[in-house]
């Protein structure tokens, strides 16, 4: 439980500032607004960048293309990827295979490289960014959901469902997929961060969100090169990130061992001390 | 496994060739000629149909020759990709091997005090290095080892001739091994903690062994089999990852090198740096599946 409490606060660090960043920001990002290198101060609790712009202000809405990069491609890309996977396990030989090749050839690209070749097809904005993770995303839904419907479907309660005569989709959507809930539950916790981890490398290297509007990555990109008058903006927006990151990883670590019924019993056994601090409670 | 490989050039080739942009218009200017103009199209070989194209690529991919780059012209794309290869290929291999048995020291380490208090330090310090982004790394191990203490140049690299050479790769080092190190403790480290308990080290135990027998003779013999099978995927992946640090620290790798052709459009050269990466990958998969059989006496191949 733990666990939790430890990975909600993590995640909400580098998640709720820019929800409010959606609704209200100190200053405006992208004004000159001091002069330029300020450190930290009550006026700009970040100081400011190598113009004058508030730092505070630039992270919080750095974040917004972060973020809505990394939800919109994980859904995308889970989405089709359990869909492409149910098909896989319960479509034909040729099929499933064909589309195993398919997923083996998206795993095989590093998902910079292939950014970078949707960079070259869509020009270097958001959507090229946004389809690279996508696609990125796609094949481990894929494997995760072709190997649970392999698993499942000669199992009783799935051929009963299918002698009673329920069509291929609703056995997919009703017999199969809530038993595979968790695991793709927790795959997309490990996807999320690996999406936001990536959609900051592409925006330090230029793709993604163009300047003047602030991203995370492209920040510490322009940080680099002013290191020696100023280490904050270097540190602030990766901070952001990184407790974002940690904080999915430790509720995807936690969703994990939640949601495996044999490993819940073992938590819920496991440790005395947890069991009686709670018993003591009133 | 070919499979894989000729999918994906087939996808990568016919995604290229949708582009909008005229590559022969653009390498003889606006102003030339027709005939200059249809020249330069069948030099480029953009005269013939997709199938076509595509099947004369492969069939000269085959032999070696990936062709011509646009950007410097009369260059073989292969020469460029292997002055890439000669400084990210020694790279992947040190931080391979350092991610490897720094994390395997440090999973070892931890799994042998499971659940005690070095443990515990060391899990959130590797969780920790795995949310950090590597360009991140790079940057602040910049910030503090070349700004701050100037231990260490900022970038660049002199070519291997130089005896500085090394000193420019102990930075691009930790940015890319300290993640991957981290990865590999937590991996060697659940696999090592999941053996303690089980029944075969119980035996080792209660017939006298010393723990430090039973930990690297019985339990470590068993634990390395999915870290090295995952070394031989970190292997593979870096070569067409260690891009974004390799622009962190201006290094002239094959990153560097597909950064270049992404943006100034070289197709052929794109073309072949993808086919090098994919192909990387899948052939050290391949061999880690190998390798775990040949590890594991109870995995047999079919």
């Amino acid at each position: 439980m733990t666990r939790l409490f430890w990975g909600l606060v993590f995640w909400g660090l580098g998640f709720i500032p820019v929800l409010i960043g959606v609704f209200w920001l100190p200053w405006e990002p992208t004004a000159l607004v001091a002069r330029p290198f300020l450190s930290p101060s009550l006026a700009h609790p970040m100081g400011t960048d190598w113009l004058g712009r508030d730092l505070l202000s630039r992270v919080m809405a750095g974040g917004r293309a972060s973020w809505t990069i990394a939800f919109l491609s994980v859904a995308a890309g889970g989405l089709l990827g359990t869909v492409l996977g149910g098909i896989a396990g319960l479509g034909g030989e040729i099929l499933a295979e064909g589309l195993l090749r398919l997923f083996d050839a998206v795993l095989a690209f590093p998902p910079v490289l292939l950014a970078l070749l949707l960079a070259v097809l869509l020009g270097r904005g958001l959507p090229g960014v946004a389809l690279a993770l996508a696609l990125f995303n796609l094949p481990y839904f894929a494997r995760l959901t072709h190997a649970g419907v392999l698993t499942l479907k000669e199992r009783e309660f799935v051929v009963a469902a299918r002698a009673a005569g329920a069509s291929t989709t609703r056995v997919l959507l009703r017999h199969i997929l809530p038993n595979l809930a968790s695991a793709l539950l927790v795959q997309t916790t490990a996807s999320l961060s690996t999406a936001l981890l990536a959609e900051a490398s592409l925006s330090y290297l230029g793709l993604g969100v163009q300047p003047p509007e602030p991203s995370w990555g492209r920040m510490l990109w322009e940080a680099q090169g002013y290191l020696f008058q100023s280490p904050w903006p270097a540190v602030f927006p990766a901070l952001f990130l990184i407790s974002a990151v940690l904080g999915l990883n430790i509720l995807g670590d936690f969703l994990h061992d939640y949601l495996d019924p044999q490993l819940r019993a073992f938590i819920l056994l496991r440790p005395p001390r947890d069991r009686g601090r709670k018993a003591s409670t009133p | 496994m070919v499979a894989t490989v000729l999918v994906v050039a087939m996808a990568v080739s016919l995604a290229l060739t949708a582009l909008p942009g005229d590559a022969a218009r653009l390498m003889v200017g606006p102003e030339a000629t027709p005939e200059r103009y249809e020249a330069a199209k069948r030099a480029l070989g953009l005269d013939l149909p997709w199938p076509a194209r595509f099947a004369r690529w492969l069939f000269l991919a085959l032999r070696g020759d990936l062709g011509q780059s646009w950007r410097y012209p009369g260059v073989p794309v292969s020469e460029l990709i292997l002055r890439g290869l000669s400084l990210t290929l020694p790279l992947a291999l040190l931080v391979a091997l350092f991610s490897f048995a720094l994390g395997l020291a440090l999973g070892l380490f931890s799994s042998a005090r499971f659940g005690r208090f070095p443990d515990l330090l060391l899990s959130g310090g590797t969780a920790f290095f795995l949310a950090v982004p590597e360009f991140w790394l790079g940057i602040a191990l910049i910030g503090i080892f070349s700004v701050r203490l100037r231990f260490f140049p900022s970038g660049g690299f002199p070519g291997w001739g130089e005896t500085r050479a090394f000193v420019h790769l102990v930075l691009p080092l930790f940015a890319l091994g300290l993640p991957r190190a981290a990865y590999f403790a937590r991996l060697s480290r659940a696999t090592l903690a999941d053996l303690l308990f089980q029944d075969f080290v119980r035996t080792a135990r209660a017939k006298g062994l010393d723990e430090r027998r039973v930990l690297f003779g019985h339990v470590l013999r068993n634990g390395l089999i999915p870290c090295v099978a995952a070394l031989g995927l970190t292997f593979g992946r870096l070569l067409g990852g260690a891009l974004v640090v390799e622009q962190v620290f201006s290094l002239p790798g094959l990153g560097k090198l597909a950064l270049e052709a992404a943006f100034g459009r070289d197709i052929p050269l794109l073309l072949g740096i993808s086919l090098v990466t994919v192909a990387a990958v899948v052939a050290t998969s391949t061999f880690a599946d190998l390798l775990y059989a040949l590890l594991d006496p109870r995995i047999r191949l079919r």
